[in-house]
C-alpha cells in the first residue's frame, strides 16, 4: 500500500471520531473542523515517521492538543471568548438526562484549556491517567488534580442549580 | 456526581457533531500550505552558507508618518536579551550564569534589572525565581505558566492558582499580590502588558479589556477592540492585534495605538505578533507556527518592512527571535531536518550577521527551542 493510500484509509476511518475530540477540546464546531484539518495535515507531513500504525491516534491527539494550545497562545488567532454560558444550541435531553448535560458542558467550557484537555482525554477518549499525562506532557499528579477539580466544580454547579 | 456523568455527557455532546468529511485532497492541500509557510523565510534563497538578513537600509534613515515625530527618549536599557542554552544563561552584558534547567521544560525566560532570573516552567508547572548567581530563590505555583515582563524589565507578572495576580519587582524580595482579572467561571484571564508594578493591562486572551491595579480592575473604555502585544519602552505606543475578520481570517491585522490620543497610528494586515526595539523606533514581527517563527521582519513605526530576517538554506528556519539591542536582532536559526542550530546577531545596517554560537546539533525544533531568548 503506498503512502497516500495508507493515509487515506486512516483518514476515512478515523476522522469522524477525531472531529468529536476536536470539538470537545475547542467547544466550537468551526474551530474543531479547522483544528482537525491542520492536525491531519501535520500528521500527513509526518506520516513516514509514524512507524507504529497502532499509535497513530495517540500521535494525532498529541498534535491536536498542542495545536489547540498553540492557537490559544497565538494572539492573532484568538477568537474564542471564555464564557460561563453555553454557546451551542439547546442541549439534547433524553430519558437518561438528569438535567446535568448543560451543566457538564458549561463546566467544560469554562475550564482552562489544559484542564479541558485533561477532562476530554480522560473522560471521552478514556485514556488512563498515565496515558493522559504522557499525551499532555504533564505529571500524573497534575492529571489527578485537574480531574478532581473539574468534578468538584461540576458538583458545585449542579448544587447551585438545585438550590 | 461522578466520573460516569462526565463520560456520558461528553459522549452524548460529541455524538451530535457531524461535518462534511475531509477529503485526502483537503488535507494534502493544507499540508502543502504548512510546508510553504515553514519555508516562507527561505523562499528563493539558494545560498548554502548559514547567513541571515536582507536589508532595506534607506528606510532606516528616512521614513515619514510616525517617524517624523520626535523620537522617544532613550530609556535606560542596560542591554536587552539574555539567552538560555545548555543550562547556562548568557546575560546581555556577556557574563554567564549556570542555571539547572532543561530547555525542554522551559516556556519563557525573563531577567529583572536586579539580575534575578525568572523562568516559566513547563515541567514542573511553576514560575521559578533564581538569584543572579543561579541559585534558586523561590518557586511559585501558577494557574498559567506565562510571565509578562515590563518594558523596562523592572517587573514581571503571572497568575497564581487562586487567580490573583502576582507582580515581582526589581529589588523586592517577594511578589506583590494584585486582585484577580475579572473573568467568568474558572477562567483566569491574561496579563497582556505590565506598564509598571502597579499598572497592568489585562484581558480574556482575545481582547485587552482593562487595567489592573492594587485597587482592582477598571475597564479600558473608549478604545477599539484589540489585544495589546507589547508596549513601547516609555509607554507612549502600544503594539496591538485586532480580531481576525472575514478578509483576514487567517491572521487578522496588527497596529500601533496611542493610548493618549486613543488613535491607531499605524495598521498592517501583513504584520503578526509585534515586539518593540529597546529604543522604541522599530518592531520585530513574525508568526509562530510549529514552535518556530516564520515571516520575520523588522518594521518601522508605520509598520512598513525595513528588513527581512531570512535564514539561508531550504530547510532552515528561525526558532526564536528577539532584540539584541536597538540596532540588532538576535535570532536562533535551526535546520529542521538535521536539527543543527546557530545563534546569530543581525544588524539592521545590512552587514553580514555575526554567528555567536554553533553550528551544533540539537533537538527537534518542533519540540524544543535550543536557545530561549528572554522576554
Amino acid at each position: 500500500m503506498d503512502r497516500d493510500t495508507d493515509f487515506t484509509a486512516y483518514l476515512e476511518a478515523r476522522q469522524a471520531r477525531l472531529l468529536r475530540t476536536a470539538y470537545l477540546l475547542t467547544g466550537d464546531q468551526h474551530q474543531a473542523e479547522d483544528l482537525l484539518q491542520i492536525s491531519l495535515a501535520k500528521l500527513y507531513l509526518a506520516w513516514d515517521k509514524v512507524r507504529d500504525r497502532g499509535a497513530v491516534d495517540a500521535y494525532v491527539r498529541r498534535i491536536m492538543v498542542n495545536e489547540n494550545n498553540s492557537l490559544w497562545r497565538r494572539a492573532w488567532r484568538r477568537r474564542e471568548l471564555t464564557t460561563d454560558t453555553v454557546p451551542e444550541a439547546t442541549p439534547f435531553h433524553d430519558q437518561y438526562d438528569e438535567g446535568t448535560g448543560a451543566a457538564v458542558w458549561a463546566v467544560v467550557q469554562t475550564l482552562p484549556r489544559r484542564a479541558r484537555a485533561v477532562v476530554v482525554l480522560r473522560y471521552y477518549e478514556q485514556l488512563s491517567e498515565a496515558e493522559t499525562a504522557e499525551a499532555l506532557d504533564i505529571s500524573v499528579g497534575t492529571v489527578k488534580s485537574q480531574t478532581s477539580r473539574a468534578l468538584a466544580t461540576l458538583r458545585e454547579r449542579i448544587g447551585e442549580e438545585a438550590r | 456526581m461522578s466520573q460516569e456523568t462526565f463520560e456520558r455527557e461528553l459522549a452524548r455532546r460529541a455524538d451530535d457533531v457531524h461535518a462534511a468529511p475531509l477529503s485526502f485532497q483537503d488535507v494534502r492541500g493544507r499540508a502543502r500550505s504548512i510546508q510553504r509557510r515553514r519555508r516562507a523565510a527561505v523562499a528563493g534563497t539558494v545560498a548554502a552558507a548559514v547567513a541571515l538578513v536582507v536589508i532595506v537600509p534607506s528606510v532606516l534613515t528616512g521614513g515619514h508618518g510616525k517617524d517624523s515625530r520626535a523620537p522617544e527618549p532613550a530609556p535606560p536599557v542596560p542591554g536587552h536579551t539574555a539567552v538560555l542554552h545548555d543550562r547556562k544563561v548568557e546575560m546581555p552584558d556577556g557574563t554567564t550564569v549556570d542555571l539547572p534547567v532543561d530547555n525542554a521544560h522551559v516556556a519563557q525566560l525573563g531577567v529583572l534589572t536586579d539580575g534575578r532570573i525568572v523562568v516559566a516552567m513547563q515541567k514542573p508547572y511553576v514560575v521559578r525565581v533564581y538569584q543572579p548567581d543561579g541559585t534558586l530563590q523561590q518557586e511559585f505555583p501558577v494557574a498559567s505558566n506565562a510571565i509578562t515582563m515590563s518594558a523596562r524589565d523592572d517587573a514581571v507578572a503571572w497568575v497564581d492558582p487562586d487567580h490573583t495576580v502576582r507582580v515581582l519587582s526589581t529589588g523586592v524580595a517577594d511578589p506583590a499580590v494584585l486582585p484577580g482579572i475579572p473573568m467568568p467561571g474558572e477562567a483566569y484571564g491574561t496579563i497582556d502588558a505590565v506598564l509598571d508594578a502597579e499598572h497592568l493591562l489585562v484581558g480574556d486572551g482575545t481582547t485587552t479589556s482593562g487595567e489592573l491595579t492594587p485597587a482592582g480592575a477598571t475597564d479600558l473604555a473608549g478604545h477599539d477592540k484589540f489585544r495589546v502585544l507589547d508596549v513601547s519602552p516609555v509607554g507612549t505606543l502600544w503594539a496591538v492585534s485586532f480580531l481576525p475578520d472575514a478578509a483576514h481570517e487567517d491572521g487578522g491585522c496588527a497596529g500601533l495605538y496611542d493610548p493618549e490620543t486613543r488613535e491607531i497610528t499605524a495598521q498592517s494586515c501583513s504584520a503578526y505578533t509585534l515586539a518593540f526595539a529597546p529604543d522604541g523606533q522599530h518592531l520585530v514581527s513574525g508568526y509562530y507556527e510549529n514552535n518556530m517563527v516564520g515571516g520575520v521582519k523588522v518594521l518601522d513605526l508605520d509598520l512598513r518592512p525595513v528588513a527581512t530576517v531570512e535564514p539561508a538554506g531550504r530547510t532552515s528556519a528561525v526558532s526564536r527571535v528577539a532584540w539584541a539591542d536597538a540596532d540588532h536582532v538576535l535570532a536562533s536559526v535551526t535546520d529542521w531536518q538535521s536539527s543543527t542550530w546557530t545563534l546569530e546577531r543581525v544588524g539592521l545596517d545590512g552587514a553580514d550577521p555575526d554567528v555567536l554560537e554553533g553550528p551544533a546539533t540539537g533537538s527537534n525544533p518542533e519540540r524544543v527551542a535550543e536557545y530561549i531568548l528572554s522576554e
